[in-house]
């Protein structure tokens, strides 16, 4: 999957982060940014200058899943991947602790039990962190962070490369608390995410795998964001039916945990399932499924939304927005939280948004304004 | 004799100025940038204005003030020592009124001038700004458009007689603004810009292979005759064999296999095409708009398929004219660059404003 943005095509500010934290290696660092303004891309550059000057140092780079770990090593070269350690945060327990500097992605979401694992491992920390995302309750407060990178020199992006200003208002009108700094600059363009109100859950899903399908190419694959993994059994349950898979799927066993970490293949038997039956299909998350079979056919990525943390697809889809769901699944969640999820969900669309529901709408639906939304109608061909 | 028009004085001024004058108290000035205007002002009045502001790129972020002074405000204003006959020193005491160019800025700087004692004021040149970016905006697309079919060796706009009523101002409105129509009566070339999007929307899933060109020339037939190409069992059959051979083949310059599939669909719907607007140049056009407007365009691929086209065709004119307007001046300019120099690596789509 081509992700890594050269050098070249960084934008002003985001070179002025890089430049000062490469020329200020003895002092913390702190990027911050709106969703899609390409911090990680940032982090990735700085990784691969430190780990290919004269004089490399003893580098760590540390993010919260394995995708995103996967994600960041195939932007670097092969030079700077010998070079670096590169671990979840679950995984830092096990690494030296004399780094001369470590970097650390998605740092809103680290555990509070995590921090001090991670203090011990370098005097100097490069951060990437927006607390907009943070969607897990484990995650650390924000004075926690701040206590533990204090005091760190703060690079604010301000261009917003990934989503469109259709999908920035779909955000913030729902995620009315998100932090936006002077000057953000939003690609503009004509795409307008698309409403889908199906008349069952069946109608709805089988709707939107086709969909996701029709407009998924090489190199641009579809995700499906489901709240909790209770709904990934229930639509790959349907979509086997409807297209005559042979046997029965395996259960993406619920046990309405998001990953953290976890075991390294847990989507092994649904995915050799689905392999079985030539679907394009492919349930992500927790180590599970290829970014990369994307580059070689249409790919249909299910996953909940918890597992699309950091990532982005050409093609987003939020099926199941209907009233009596939560989007967090597990108890006891804020409708600060569910506003976040639906916010990092929405703003990993760098093409397309779809939203969809049957019987009656979650309450975020309604609170989009109309004119951001256009209502969906299948195409009558499929090329 | 007709009583004459009630005048008033106004300049414009851009944010960093405006700030200065609210902080300071006073800036220096150039004093032909106080412009009399009745108070009926209309939006051609305006626009001499707007032109004397100091900006550079009309699409950009810059925030505009107009502000009222009074009318003898050229002849009372203090002179800037070296230079007094043409520099002046606008003080805040002079402005009658602060006037953003937007209810967006209003809202934006409303405390910023409250905080130095300043009231700003109503909007209410707003209609007239909107205006006057649009059609410098329009200026701007065509001249890069100009410069584009200049060094892609294509005739050049001028050279081009539309034989419809559609003037080249009109369609450059319509692809930057796709949503308000321009005519009552929409020919072939207005179904094509303003259908871009639904093309781009109905061939999604096509554009990494080879039945991207039948794709989007099929649904093109549909937009434009509103007819379904593929009812003729003949046809579908011819369409839908191509279409399965060439859906594993990576997009690239067109087989012949795709040539004669797309002569098939002109010979069968002759009234959807014209002499500018063939069934290979739907997919250029689908392919070179979406990518511009999303910065995808790689100019290799965009050069290549100028290639495959004859250079005197209208073909060529209108491609190039979508191309140039979707990527904007600065855009077309980098373009033109790395076409030249056949250094392709430099398109850089982060452009400062």
């Amino acid at each position: 999957m081509k992700w890594m943005v050269p050098i070249n095509d960084l934008d002003a500010v985001q070179m002025r982060a890089i430049e000062s934290i490469i020329d200020n290696q003895d002092r913390n660092h702190w990027v911050k940014g709106f969703a899609g303004s390409g911090k990680t891309v940032v982090l990735t550059h700085v990784l691969e200058r430190l780990a290919t000057s004269d004089q490399p140092i003893r580098v760590c780079f540390a993010t919260f899943t394995h995708a995103l770990k996967d994600l960041v090593e195939s932007g670097l070269s092969d030079i700077a991947k010998k070079r670096i350690d590169i671990s979840t945060f679950n995984g830092l327990k096990n690494l030296r602790n004399d780094y001369d500097l470590v970097v650390a992605d998605e740092m809103q979401d680290i555990p509070s039990r995590q921090l001090p694992i991670l203090a011990k491992k370098s005097d100097v920390l490069v951060i990437a962190a927006d607390f907009d995302q943070s969607i897990y309750r484990s995650a650390c407060s924000t004075a926690e962070l701040n206590a533990a990178v204090k005091p760190a020199k703060e690079h604010q992006l301000r261009e917003i490369h990934r989503i469109n200003d259709n999908i920035f208002e779909i955000a913030t009108s729902v995620y009315t608390d998100a932090y936006i700094v002077s000057q953000t600059t939003v690609r503009q363009d004509e795409e307008q995410a698309r409403i889908y109100t199906a008349v069952s859950a069946r109608d709805e899903f089988t709707t939107m795998y086709q969909e996701a399908l029709r407009v998924s190419a090489k190199e641009r694959p579809s995700a499906i964001l489901l709240p909790s993994k209770a709904l990934l059994d229930k639509f790959i349950a349907i979509i086997a039916s409807e297209n005559s898979y042979s046997g029965t799927p395996p259960s993406v066993k619920n046990d309405d945990r998001p990953e953290i970490g976890g075991p390294a293949d847990p989507f092994k038997e649904i995915n050799s399932y689905l392999k079985k039956n030539r679907s394009n299909l492919q349930v992500f998350g927790g180590g599970s499924g290829s970014l990369y079979d994307s580059d070689t056919k249409k790919m249909v990525y299910l996953m909940t939304y918890h597992s699309a943390k950091g990532l982005d697809f050409a093609n987003v889809f939020l099926p199941h927005l209907t009233s009596d769901v939560s989007l967090e699944p597990m108890k006891g969640s804020s409708d600060d939280q569910e506003r976040r999820i639906f916010f990092v969900a929405s703003t990993r669309a760098r093409e397309r948004l779809y939203l969809s529901y049957h019987d009656e709408p979650h309450r975020f639906i309604e609170e989009i304004p109309e004119e951001l939304l256009q209502t969906f109608h299948k195409q009558k061909r499929n090329y | 004799m007709s009583e004459p028009a009630i005048k008033q004085t106004l300049i414009a001024l851009n944010s960093t100025e405006w700030l200065n004058l609210c902080a300071r108290g006073s800036i220096r000035i150039v004093k032909r940038r106080a412009i009399a205007v009745p108070t009926n002002a209309t939006t051609k009045d305006l626009d001499k204005v707007f032109v004397v502001a100091p900006f550079t790129k009309v699409s950009s972020a810059v925030d505009l003030f107009v502000l009222e002074v009074p009318n003898n405000w050229t002849k009372t204003a203090s002179k800037h020592r070296s230079m007094p006959s043409e520099v002046s020193i606008l003080n805040l005491a002079d402005v009658v009124s602060h006037h953003p160019v937007s209810q967006a800025h209003f809202e934006h700087y409303k405390n910023k001038g409250l905080s130095c004692g300043v009231d700003l004021q109503e909007a209410k040149f707003e209609q007239a700004w909107l205006s006057w970016t649009m059609s410098e905006t329009v200026k701007d697309a065509l001249r890069s458009v100009e410069l584009l079919q200049k060094s892609l060796g294509i005739k050049s706009l001028s050279e081009i007689k539309r034989p419809d009523r559609y003037k080249w101002e009109d369609l450059v409105r319509l692809a930057l603004r796709p949503n308000d129509p321009i005519k009552p009566k929409p020919a072939h070339v207005e179904t094509l810009i303003s259908g871009i999007r639904k093309l781009a929307d109905a061939v999604a899933g096509s554009t990494d292979s080879e039945s991207f060109y039948l794709a989007c020339a099929i649904e093109w037939v549909d937009l434009r005759l509103k007819k379904d190409p593929m009812k003729k069992k003949s046809t579908r059959e011819l369409l839908n064999n191509t279409l399965g051979k060439l859906k594993d083949v990576p997009l690239a310059e067109p087989s012949s296999e795709t040539i004669a599939a797309l002569k098939h669909l002109s010979d069968s719907f002759p009234k959807a095409f014209t002499e500018e607007i063939s069934a290979l140049s739907i997919a250029h056009a689908v392919r070179f708009v979406t990518a511009a407007r999303s910065k995808r365009l790689k100019p290799e691929i965009a050069i290549q398929m100028f290639n495959s086209i004859e250079k005197s065709s209208s073909t060529s004119v209108l491609l190039s004219f979508l191309l140039a307007v979707s990527l904007d001046v600065e855009l077309t300019n980098q373009f033109i660059r790395a076409s030249t120099k056949q250094d392709f690596a430099e398109m850089n789509w982060d452009l400062p404003n």
